[in-house]
């Protein structure tokens, strides 16, 4: 016969485990499983990389502490009813003081960016607000979460950036390691500028253009002009620069270190035995040298395609006529170089096409053409192909790190400086006042350098490069982003002023942060009071489960086993 | 137990082990069937979905077997033990898989694979690596660096045929040792990640390389085949179809500086033929050439060809044909070449650089210079875009490109052309003509074996994930049955509950038969 009574308690037994399981379940891991619900929308974000999870480990500390206070009264307290009542009070004050922490923090942290902004137009919620409209709660209100994604993405696609840090390659073009900054995770060379290696991310992008707006704002504002045609002209700010690196390059301090052995070994154009420079960024540059190499066998080859072409009838004829084909002969000379093709087009080669088709064309464009012919140099080659790829050496102190007030101008018998930059003549009270322009125009150059010249090189164009490098021969539309072989980036129109960039930056310096823990704050506010009614229930089925267990026991007639 | 119930209970046990891990082989069977067509030429790769679901079966059945040796545990027992090793096998591999291989996926292939397009759509990929290795072959086939079999065979045959498996291991060592590890810094990165502007483009044109290797470390050759013009005493000739004025030629020789060193207007050759035929066997051309310069613009050159079985016999038809052929003639082979790769040859694609644009292309040249010299002069060309789509000019941008090519140069061809509707220069590299695809494409096809693994593998997620609650049912409902024999033939109990024996719980342990119930009280 199957003892009913005993089965019966047997059955309560279960159902009291099962309730047990069911009310601790309902308090600290469903908690944890909404914050870890709630965070799983930013793991996915790079802008969120490394702080998606913080939500969820502040939401373990309340339970983790919980269950230390737990496990030493179960050891220590014999009474049901102090236990339940001292853990679930304990429960509920980590829970709250956790959220209260986190609402503290969060203050703070809002009101130490809005400190930092607070001279400018951005705009900063106050946490109260941010505490209801970090996310997107109804359709029609967009979160600040999702104006935040909305900014960065436009911000990233204009620029082409990326919303981390991304590295490529483990060197630089001329073989230069960099080394990763433990601090800023950025990779930098040797001389102290981040390495080509580096595709810029929106924080980086963002800091590059303030401060080139900034500083050019400030070298602008000095109104330094020159004089054309009796009028004053304003010097651009790319101008202003040329005009003061200039008296950088010629300072002391820059041309002894021109002389040193880590400059020459990447600059120097002593010519090894094949006739290249001896110097290594020249391995990565397109020099004359290589032009040497390249361009008779290029004249060469076309000379043997064109010439050996009956393309059209006619055109053998003009190539005739003009003595195209004394001019590709002259390229396939052994010993022939760039030099001596000019020299022959100069002496040689204009004259007889002048005497022959001269007279076909209009007056002041054969003296367009003379005058062009006439003042091609070998040097204003080189200096053209050097402006164009010119290689920064990693290993190499760039010019512009040597703005120094002393680097600029002596200071005068009163302590005060004056300078003429063109046609304008700016004097500086004392050093402080210069070493504060000193440092604008530092700041100008290294901003400068980034966006507009390695940001060509890598495809983020983030102020247009029209006035500089190859930027002047490619991108004379002063186009920003994405100029590349196949794309032709933005229109300059579609900048981001400074306010909105200042506004982007802020939010980039709290939102990572703080959202996450504001999706913490929100549950742990939420489960407070069910995190309580979860340890009573839980103590509570557990004593009614040890009561059943005695019955059965007594049943059974005799004391349970231990 | 009665006979019938003993039927019964044998019958629904069978049909329970039918439903189970036969009928999921067959699933994964079907879903594969074009997946195993596809790439059969790879072997055992191809069938690692079902091998998988086998070793599934073994796990499982290794369990069904191993758990009914203790005797001690009871029927219900050991079928939750089964189904719980049914679900973490079946649905645990791949949870696994999902946690845990996205990232490191994406960072072995760089990028070149993920996750995302395997989960669900491993069949397009199936169908992309088989795509890979049809135009690999096709491309080798028609510039006839693959011979002695037809196109149908080497395509039935795969990577299984091994003239393709030598092929295709040499082009790739040639383009990767030789090609993608000399390129130095950051801008091969940057072409790939679409950020190809001039600077990057010049560095990598322009800059040093790493030394160019002969062979790589484990001595295979990075030479590759590439086609060889002889003539009849031997001596290699480099031959252009270009028009030379002085001696009004069709066709110029010229040495490896590409200088013209002479010009004939007939050439007399024999080469493999690209549309061989295996009955009767026509594996080489005897080709005869004329081209006596262009006629109003247009090249005209006349061709005659004979197909042939052998080089020999090509050789004796020409010389038979044409009596001026005797001791003038040019042998087409394929040799091995130690070459230079260009960064283009990296991207396999053509790439287009706006440069004239649409307007410029409808510029009518004779207008424009009939009013330059007030109508002095008239070249008959017509627009921009007419000019250089003609053959002519086509044939002299042909001719440059392989100029490019020479090793004063970039030392690999790149050929240009215009895109007479957009106005965009379009820079084609040397893959085509040497037969090998980009090198992202080549990687894939060169560990194609290792993609169907993965392919295969990706093709029985979802299958394991449905199937993975019906194994664990299937060896429920079989506990069920085992118990339901075991209560009827009077042997083992059926407990309404698993007997646990956890410490101090012996005493709760209760079974359905009085004999059991008394022994416990009684403890």
């Amino acid at each position: 016969m199957k003892p009913k009574p005993f089965l019966k308690l047997q059955r309560k037994k279960s159902m009291f485990g099962v309730l047990k399981a069911i009310a601790y379940c309902a308090g600290f891991p469903l908690l944890l499983l909404f914050v870890i619900a709630g965070s799983v929308q930013f793991m996915h974000e790079y802008v969120f990389e490394k702080t998606w999870y913080l939500g969820i480990g502040i939401a373990l500390l309340p339970w983790l502490l919980t269950a230390i206070l737990q496990i030493v009264f179960n050891r220590f307290s014999s009474s049901q009813y102090i236990k339940t009542l001292v853990v679930a009070i304990v429960a509920v004050a980590c829970v709250l003081g956790t959220a209260g922490i986190l609402d503290l923090h969060g203050a703070a942290v809002i009101e130490e960016v809005k400190a930092e902004y607070e001279d400018t137009a951005v705009d900063i919620p106050t946490i109260d607000y941010l505490k209801g409209h970090y996310l997107t709660t109804t359709k029609y209100f967009p979160s600040e979460l999702d104006g935040f994604y909305d900014d960065l993405d436009e911000f990233c696609m204009i620029y082409n950036v990326g919303t981390r840090i991304d590295i490529r390659n483990g060197e630089n073009s001329d073989g230069t390691p960099y080394v990763v900054d433990k601090k800023t995770g950025l990779p930098m060379n040797p001389n102290g500028l981040v390495s080509e290696c580096f595709v810029y991310d929106a924080r980086f992008a963002i800091d590059v253009i303030l401060d080139y707006i900034e500083s050019e704002e400030y070298l602008l504002s000095h109104k330094i002009t020159r004089t054309e045609g009796g009028e004053d002209v304003a010097l651009t700010s790319e101008e202003i620069y040329r005009e003061l690196i200039a008296l950088v390059e010629a300072s002391d301090a820059y041309t002894t270190y021109q002389t040193s052995e880590e400059y020459l070994a990447a600059y120097s154009k002593e010519k090894d035995e094949n006739g290249d420079y001896v110097g290594s960024a020249y391995r990565v540059m397109l020099d004359l040298a290589d032009l040497d190499d390249m361009l008779p066998a290029l004249l060469r080859h076309v000379g043997v395609a064109l010439l050996n072409n009956d393309l059209i009838g006619s055109l053998s004829m003009i190539t005739s006529m003009i003595k195209l084909d004394e001019l590709f002969e002259q390229a396939s000379l052994p010993d022939a170089t760039v030099e001596s093709l000019l020299t022959y087009i100069q002496d040689t080669f204009w004259p007889q096409v002048r005497s022959l088709v001269g007279g076909l064309l209009p007056a002041e464009t054969l003296a367009q053409i003379e005058g062009i012919i006439a003042g091609l140099q070998v040097s204003q080659l080189e200096e053209l192909l050097e402006e164009l790829t010119y290689y920064y050496s990693p290993a190499v102190l760039p010019s512009f790190a040597f703005i120094e007030p002393a680097n600029i101008a002596t200071p005068g018998v009163d302590g005060s400086y004056e300078l003429t930059v063109a046609d304008t003549t700016l004097t500086f009270a004392d050093e402080a006042e210069f070493s504060a322009f000193s440092a604008e125009l530092k700041r100008y150059a290294y901003a400068r350098y980034y966006a507009k010249i390695n940001g060509a090189y890598i495809g983020s164009v983030l102020i247009p490069n029209n006035d500089v490098g190859i930027g002047t021969l490619l991108n004379s539309e002063g186009r920003i982003g994405m100029v590349t072989l196949n794309d032709n980036g933005f229109d300059n129109s579609k900048a981001w002023t400074r306010d909105e960039l200042l506004q982007l930056k802020a939010e980039l310096s709290y939102v990572p942060q703080l959202f996450p823990l504001l999706t913490a704050r929100r549950f742990l506010y939420t489960f407070a009071g069910m995190v309580a009614l979860s340890i009573i229930l839980f103590y509570q089925f557990g004593r009614r489960q040890d009561e059943v267990i005695e019955e059965m026991c007594a049943l059974k007639g005799g004391a349970c086993h231990e | 137990m009665s006979k019938k119930q003993k039927i019964a209970a044998t019958i629904a046990k069978v049909a329970l082990h039918v439903v189970g891990f036969p009928v999921l082989f067959l699933v994964v069977l079907l879903i594969n069937l074009e997946v195993i067509k596809g790439g059969i030429s790879y072997g055992l790769p191809v069938f690692v979905s079902l091998i998988v679901t086998a070793v599934m079966a073994i796990i499982f059945y290794a369990t069904y077997f191993l758990v009914r040796t203790k005797k001690s545990r009871s029927i219900r027992n050991q079928h939750v033990i089964i189904a719980i090793v049914a679900l973490c096998s079946l649905m645990g591999l791949w949870m696994v898989v999902d946690a845990f291989l996205p990232e490191p996926l994406e960072t072995a292939t760089s990028s070149t694979l993920r996750w995302e397009d395997l989960s669900d759509n491993w069949a397009a990929r199936a169908e992309v690596n088989e795509d890979l290795l049809e135009d690999y072959i096709t491309l080798n086939y028609t510039l006839g660096r693959l011979e002695g079999e037809t196109l149908d065979t080497y395509l039935k045959e795969g990577n299984s045929n091994d003239q393709v498996a030598e092929l295709l291991k040499q082009d790739f060592s040639a383009i990767d040792q030789n090609g993608y590890a000399t390129f130095v810094g950051p801008s091969i990165d940057y072409a790939q990640m679409d950020r190809m502007t001039i600077p990057v483009l010049l560095h990598l044109l322009l800059d040093d390389r790493d030394d160019q290797k002969a062979s790589t470390a484990d001595g295979l050759s990075l030479e590759i085949k590439m086609p060889v013009y002889r003539d009849w005493n031997g001596d290699e000739v480099h031959i252009v179809r270009a028009y030379d004025p002085d001696a009004g030629n069709g066709y110029l020789f010229v040495d490896e500086d590409f200088n013209k060193t002479s010009s004939t207007s007939e050439l007399y050759i024999v080469k493999p033929n690209t549309e061989s035929t295996k009955t009767p066997a026509t594996d080489w051309l005897a080709e005869k050439r004329v081209n006596m310069g262009p006629v109003d613009g247009k090249v005209n050159e006349e061709i005659e060809t004979m197909a042939c079985a052998t080089a020999e016999e090509a050789l004796s038809y020409l010389t038979a044909t044409y009596p001026d052929a005797v001791d003038n003639y040019y042998i087409c082979t394929y040799e091995p070449r130690l070459i230079r790769w260009t960064v283009l040859d990296m991207m396999g694609d053509p790439m287009a650089m706006g440069l004239l644009g649409p307007d410029m292309m409808e510029l009518d040249i004779d207008a424009a210079i009939a009013g330059a010299t007030g109508g002095m002069i008239n070249l008959g060309m017509g627009t921009v875009g007419d000019m250089l789509d003609s053959e002519l000019v086509q044939d002299t941008l042909i001719i440059a490109g392989e100029m490019i090519g020479s090793d004063d140069l970039l030392g690999a061809p790149i050929y240009i052309s215009f895109d007479k509707s957009t106005g965009s220069l379009v820079l084609t590299p040397s893959n085509s003509a040497r037969g090998v695809l980009g090198y992202m494409q080549m990687g894939w096809l060169n560990s194609n074996g290792l993609l169907y693994v993965i392919v295969s593998l990706f093709s029985c997620r979802t299958v394991f994930y449905i199937y993975a609650p019906i194994m664990a049912l299937i060896a429920i409902a079989l506990g069920w049955i085992r118990e339901k024999e075991a209560a009827l033939s009077g042997g083992e109990p059926t407990p309404k509950r698993s007997l646990r024996k956890k410490k101090g719980e012996q005493a709760e342990e209760v079974a359905e038969t009085p004999a059991e119930e008394e022994v416990l009280l009684e403890d």
